[in-house]
């Protein structure tokens, strides 16, 4: 309960008692006067009737008719006369409920009042006693009114006053919901100052206080943010020609070589520099180092039209260029294009091209090869081309078998996503250091008959070369949140889309449509895992959807991280749930780098997450650097709590 | 605009009956609780009281009127109502066919004033009657002031239950004492009065 709340209460309470026990007083107090006022009413009452019936005399007839006429014309509840010798007695009573008066609320007041009781004379004798009582109607009418109106007052009192206090609590808790704003922005890991300081004391120490804190966690992202920046430059920059290193071709390079990558393939080239020992000796240092530059430059250059293009330093005198979706042949143009150039560049620094020359390898590959397959017949390939006369060597690419052929896979393909043949599987992303599940990973498996199912490693390559991916994310997508697992309830569950999927001009609309049907409907936390390449970019689109899962509660992942963004402030404006990278990438950086990357993720509340954990010795490397949170199949390994 | 006028007139047509002191709906209320006879004392009242008399004499009335009411049966209060004392309403008292001295006082009351007389010429006066055989009763007559105020007993004329006739009070010997007069809904209203008067603004048959 908020603190507004729980004053409103208590100070309602104070209310409602104070102006309780006011009416009550009063009702207690009118009460009292009431009956005492009538009990004197009585009394002069029966003054006047004990005089009349004493000049009746001892006339029965007479009595009768004097307080008939007295009883009729007045307000009495009864009035009895009893002879003295007891020889007559007679009485007029009002024997009705009191009316206009709900009867619980006569068994609440209970009036009682007084008998007056007086002696008849004649004369010298005493005739007989008159006994009067009188109407408490009266009395109970008037307390019930009165009842009514305090309660009226009461209620507009009560009302009148909670209106008053909401807007002086408003006031003087303003500054508390500008504290409470922060305290949830910091939850959210935002680092918000607040400028408008509160009046009230505790309330400035507060926010005092937690400014110091937001700006000391600020400045610690600012600085893991410096740091990493500074680390990445270090470990994938080549200093002198600003080009990729090897190692962010080899971090890189999986994105490209998987199962389900959109590219199926392209071409490698490795180029090497010949004859720079001669060069060095000729023009020095600082002029080869320029040749190294115009050089990569031409490469920059060739490549312009190949978004995708890695270019890469791998040692001093050898690059690679890297071409995703580029034929053998565009790749054989480019490759002689960047000959000629080069040749030009040497022969203006004045040395021999027939010492100083450029031998480049073209590997054609395919996306289903391993990195160290593609590096190595790279590798091959430039040994040929140096003893090539034209120095350019084309390995083609070995045809790759297939168990089936691709219409039988679209066939397949096309009946799963017709007839809901799309079943999820589910991993374990384990937290190895708490020893729990952190979340399910869910993955898909295609269901062709009752006796053969296919892997998502299976069916997924088939379906990108028959352009049926998006379909595949589009039914799965529909079949999480129209038919949820319910075996799946109360538990965290993440999906991984891809790329070009979450950039395809439909995608935006069409999982918003879901999300505002069914998202709230969920019997699972959802986590929507999105590739780094995307959000490192923080389009408009990527806010779009950080904005589109925050109002529907689902939290957002990143993979495929291997931190090459110049920039890291993307992670404390998106502030996903977690990263996750290979367990390769996470083993191969610089301490430094491990920790600036963790300064940032601590500061921002970020899990880091390795996948393709296999083995127990891999984990215990990742523990070591304080990543405990695995994915893989070292994960059998963890004997849960 | 023709519906919406029709519509005005009906409901104030409908007001207007109900405020009636007789009117069809008791008359056939009367019928459903005790028996047709019941229903035709209302409609008599009606034809041969209000509508008949309305341009008559005070005098007319007060004989008319009260030689009708005296042909309903005395019974007391206790014989009819289970109680020593209660005042009926006209409704009740015409309805059940009988009642006391009040109820015939009360009846006659309110028939002279639909009349047109002047209520606060009729008195509701308590006196003590001497009967045939010497016995004094407490009893209530209506007393009607033929001036507004009257000097002598000639100026007062009796209505009861116990004569046939309306005569004044000098020719009542039988009347032996006067205990009290009071008005009737336009004087000082007693507790009584003001159940009477609930009782028959909702004509409690």
């Amino acid at each position: 309960m908020s603190l507004f709340k729980q004053m409103a209460l208590a100070i309602s309470l104070i209310i409602v008692v104070i102006l309780g026990t006011v009416m009550v007083i009063n009702y207690q107090s009118s009460k009292k006067d009431m009956v005492q006022s009538l009990y004197e009413t009585t009394v002069n009452n029966i003054s006047s009737i004990t005089s009349r019936l004493s000049e009746a005399g001892s006339s029965p007839a007479l009595i009768t008719s004097i307080i008939d006429a007295e009883f009729d014309s007045g307000y009495y509840k009864k009035i009895q006369f009893t002879s003295n010798d007891g020889s007559f007695e007679y009485k007029q009573e009002d024997l009705n409920p009191v009316q206009g008066v709900p009867q619980w609320f006569v068994d609440f007041s209970e009036i009682k009042l007084q008998t007056v009781v007086s002696d008849v004379s004649s004369g010298w004798s005493v005739i007989g006693v008159v006994s009067v009582d009188g109407d408490t109607g009266i009395v109970y009418k008037a307390l019930y009114k009165m009842f009514v109106k305090l309660s009226y007052v009461f209620i507009v009192s009560v009302v009148i006053s909670l209106i008053l206090f909401s807007i002086m609590l408003g006031v003087i808790l303003k500054p508390l919901k500008l504290v409470q704003k922060q305290a949830e922005a910091v939850i959210r890991n935002e680092f918000i100052i607040q400028e408008e300081i509160p009046y009230t004391k505790e309330f400035k120490d507060v926010v005092l206080g937690m400014n110091n804190m937001v700006s000391k966690v600020k400045a610690m992202f600012e600085k893991g943010n410096d740091e990493l920046k500074r680390q990445k430059e270090l470990e994938y920059v080549d200093p002198t020609t600003r080009l990729r290193n090897r190692k962010y071709l080899i971090d890189k390079l999986p994105e490209y070589l998987k199962i389900d990558a959109r590219s199926k393939g392209g071409v490698s080239m490795m180029v090497s520099l010949s004859g720079v020992i001669e060069a060095n000796e000729a023009i020095g240092h600082q002029a080869v180092d320029k040749l190294f530059n115009d050089i990569a430059n031409i490469f920059r250059h060739e490549t312009a039209y190949y978004e995708e293009a890695i270019i890469s330093r791998m040692n001093g005198t050898e690059f690679s260029i890297f071409i995703p979706d580029c034929s053998a042949k565009n790749a054989i143009t480019i490759a002689a294009s960047i000959l000629k150039k080069s040749e030009q560049n040497i022969k203006e620094q004045k040395l021999d091209p027939t010492q100083t020359f450029l031998s480049i390898g073209l590997y054609e590959y395919s996306y289903q090869e391993s990195v160290g397959k593609v590096l190595s017949q790279s590798d091959s390939a430039l040994a040929q081309a140096k003893f090539n006369e034209t120095n350019v060597y084309l390995a083609e690419v070995s045809n790759v078998t297939e168990v089936m052929g691709k219409d039988a896979w679209r066939t397949i393909i096309n009946d799963a996503i017709k007839n809901d043949k799309l079943k999820f599987v589910s991993w374990s992303a384990v937290d190895a250091k708490m020893k729990k599940v952190a979340h399910w990973a869910l993955s898909l498996a295609l269901k062709a008959s009752e006796d053969k199912t296919y892997y998502y490693g299976q069916f997924m390559a088939p379906a990108n070369q028959a352009g049926l991916s998006d379909d595949i994310y589009r039914s799965v997508l529909n079949s999480l949140f129209k038919h949820p697992d319910e075996n799946l309830r109360d538990s965290v569950c993440s999906l991984r889309l891809p790329y070009e999927f979450l950039t395809l001009s439909d995608t935006y609309v069409e999982i918003k449509a879901l999300l505002s049907e069914y998202a709230l409907k969920l019997p699972f936390k959802l986590i929507i895992e999105m590739p780094d390449k995307l959000v490192s970019k923080n389009t408009q689109l990527v806010k779009d959807y950080k904005q589109l899962f925050e109002r529907y509660k689902i939290e957002m992942g990143i993979f495929e991280f291997i931190g090459e963004s110049r920039d890291y402030r993307y992670l404390q404006e998106l502030r996903p749930v977690y990263i996750k990278g290979e367990s390769d990438y996470f083993l191969t950086q610089s301490d430094q780098g491990i920790s600036a990357l963790k300064l940032i993720t601590d500061s921002v509340g970020i899990t880091l997450i390795a996948s393709g954990v296999m083995d127990a010795d891999t984990l215990k490397k990742l523990q070591d650097r304080e990543i405990n949170t695995i994915q893989g199949k070292a994960t059998e390994l963890i004997i849960l709590s | 605009m023709k519906v919406l006028t029709s519509c005005f007139i009906f409901v104030l047509l409908s007001l207007s009956l109900s405020a009636e002191l007789i009117d069809e709906q008791i008359a056939n209320e009367a019928e459903s609780k005790y028996d047709r006879f019941a229903k035709n004392r209302f409609l008599s009242i009606n034809e041969t009281l209000i509508k008949e008399l309305r341009d008559d004499s005070d005098i007319k009335k007060i004989n008319v009127v009260n030689t009708w009411m005296n042909q309903i049966r005395y019974k007391s209060d206790k014989q009819v109502y289970g109680v020593s004392d209660y005042w009926a309403t006209l409704y009740e008292f015409v309805g059940k066919n009988k009642g006391d001295c009040e109820d015939y006082t009360i009846a006659k009351y309110y028939v002279l004033k639909e009349l047109g007389i002047d209520p606060n010429r009729m008195k509701f006066t308590y006196v003590v009657y001497q009967d045939a055989r010497g016995r004094k009763i407490s009893h209530m007559v209506l007393a009607y002031f033929t001036v507004p105020n009257p000097t002598s007993k000639d100026e007062i004329l009796l209505l009861d239950n116990n004569n046939m006739l309306v005569l004044p009070a000098s020719k009542r010997p039988d009347i032996v004492q006067v205990v009290k007069m009071i008005n009737g809904d336009t004087g000082a209203k007693s507790k009584k009065w003001k159940i009477l008067e609930e009782d028959m603004k909702r004509k409690k048959l």
